[in-house]
């Protein structure tokens, strides 16, 4: 058995994420998740349009861009503050887990969590999320997402390090302030990225990223 | 998002309850020991009852009802935990005065509703709080505990004004000679005081906040037409027939806004980020 990671974190290089979602399959597959229910969801940010040149031609400015999101494990996690029941807890390294026994299915996490990163199941009439795939951490794996991003743009390790290596804004568009919760991922904004509150673009799948 | 009637249905009978005991509250104040017991009896059971049913609205939103009992876990973070234990707390006081009417009158006289008063005001301000998340704007502003506590208001005046029509219809009298004036024009007041509220929280509300949500809290335009009715039917004063028809189409306004609007604002729920 190994030892978990001290305050593990996501990292996603923006830059050469293509979107394919094989990372949201994976997670499902694994955790036998039906159909609504996406503890990992690729979100498709998109906008632009035409622009008049001075030559009396056009050119454009579109842009478009994947980001690949899940619970990011807060520092500050307002699921866990909101919860009624304690169900909703963060263990010592940082994870934030449901302890399925006590979640009465009141949904107030989903309400307030910024990343939509607790869903409903109404399978169990409980709250479901991400748990950073911790069985496979205590076997020395890597969370299933992880493993199976194509292009290595999915990584994750220790807050800390990820933090040392990590350049440029902590969060762009569609993501909210980093103030607000203070999540444990590191997003490598991709060239295009725009700041946070930015209205320059939309979510595209909003029908693959909203709550069921 | 899941259905939210549940918690329209539960918000509002609580607030109408909170509001329909401050009232008798402010009745009882004003009135120097010329209450009518039975009224009042009537009056409270029917409070009861609207916070046993909100209670059980407010059960069916849950996926799993039968843990409940953790809810209140939380107490020291959580505001939807403060405001179960205080809605429960509140059942509780109205559950004890009603029993204690039946069997030693002198609770309802003067003092007996305050600890029900008190309750019912930490209920409502816990239910408020709830909603003030710093991660949904579009609730997270003052136009929630203006709009709550307007709600409590007018429904609660409403109840109060229905009892006493209910009373006269009864007696067959009118409402004129059926007494108890103070607790009539507390209501009016009470009614008016909450479409004011009403009116404010809708002017207070953020605007552009999101693409997909409501920009603001909508205008109580039913309402609007409830008060007018309202108006009519307080002027037009004496008559048996022609008042308790105005009265329910009044009331059917007004409630019929209050549920309209209640689930214009669950609708209008749109947090930041993702």
């Amino acid at each position: 058995m190994k030892q978990l990671p001290k305050r593990p974190a996501f990292y996603l290089d923006t830059q050469i994420c293509t979107g394919c979602k094989t990372c949201m399959v994976a997670c499902k597959d694994k955790n036998d998740l039906e159909a609504g229910v996406r503890w990992r969801r690729v979100v498709e940010y998109t906008g632009g349009e035409w622009l008049p040149l001075s030559d009396g031609t056009f050119g454009q400015d579109v842009f478009s861009y994947y980001i690949s999101v899940s619970c990011n494990h807060c520092t500050e996690p307002i699921c866990v503050e909101v919860c009624p029941t304690t169900a909703m807890n963060q263990d010592e390294h940082g994870i934030v887990t449901v302890d399925e026994s006590k979640c009465m299915g009141c949904g107030y996490c989903e309400w307030a969590c910024p990343y939509s990163a607790p869903q409903y199941r109404a399978e169990s009439g409980r709250m479901s999320k991400c748990d950073f795939c911790r069985d496979e951490l205590l076997t020395g794996g890597v969370p299933v997402c992880v493993a199976a991003c194509p292009t290595r743009a999915l990584n994750f390790g220790e807050f800390d390090a990820l933090q040392q290596v990590s350049v440029g804004r902590k969060t762009f568009a569609p993501l909210p302030d980093s103030g607000l919760t203070e999540p444990n991922a590191i997003y490598k904004p991709h060239r295009m990225g725009k700041p946070v509150e930015s209205k320059a673009g939309h979510i595209a799948n909003p029908e693959e990223t909203r709550d069921a | 998002m899941r259905r939210h009637w549940s918690l329209v249905m539960f918000t509002l009978s609580i607030q109408a309850s909170v509001g329909c005991l401050w009232c008798m509250q402010a009745g009882i104040f004003s009135n120097d020991g010329g209450d009518d017991l039975l009224y009042l009896r009537f009056q409270i059971l029917t409070t009861l009852c609207l916070v046993l049913a909100g209670l059980a609205a407010a059960m069916t939103h849950l996926g799993k009802p039968g843990d409940s009992l953790y809810a209140v876990k939380n107490i020291q973070h959580s505001w939807l935990s403060r405001e179960i234990l205080s809605v429960s707390l509140f059942a509780g006081s109205l559950a004890v005065i009603a029993a204690a009417s039946f069997f030693y009158s002198p609770v309802l006289s003067s003092w007996g509703l305050l600890a029900g008063s008190l309750t019912g005001g930490m209920a409502l301000y816990a239910m408020t709080r709830v909603y003030i998340i710093r991660t949904v704007p579009c609730w997270n502003h003052a136009g929630t505990p203006l709009n709550f506590l307007g709600s409590a208001f007018l429904l609660g005046g409403l109840l109060i004004v229905l009892g006493l029509n209910l009373k006269a219809l009864l007696q067959g009298v009118s409402l004129d000679t059926l007494g108890l004036e103070e607790y009539r024009i507390i209501a009016y007041t009470a009614v008016l005081m909450g479409f004011l509220l009403k009116i404010s929280a809708a002017a207070k509300s953020p605007s552009g906040i999101s693409p997909f949500g409501q920009d603001k809290i909508r205008l109580p335009l039913m309402q609007g037409c409830g008060i007018a009715l309202w108006l009519v039917y307080v002027a037009i004063g004496g008559s048996i027939v022609v008042q308790p028809i105005l009265l329910c189409l009044a009331a059917t306004c007004l409630v019929a806004g209050e549920i309209i609007q209640r689930i214009d604002f669950y609708n209008s729920y749109q947090r930041v980020g993702l």
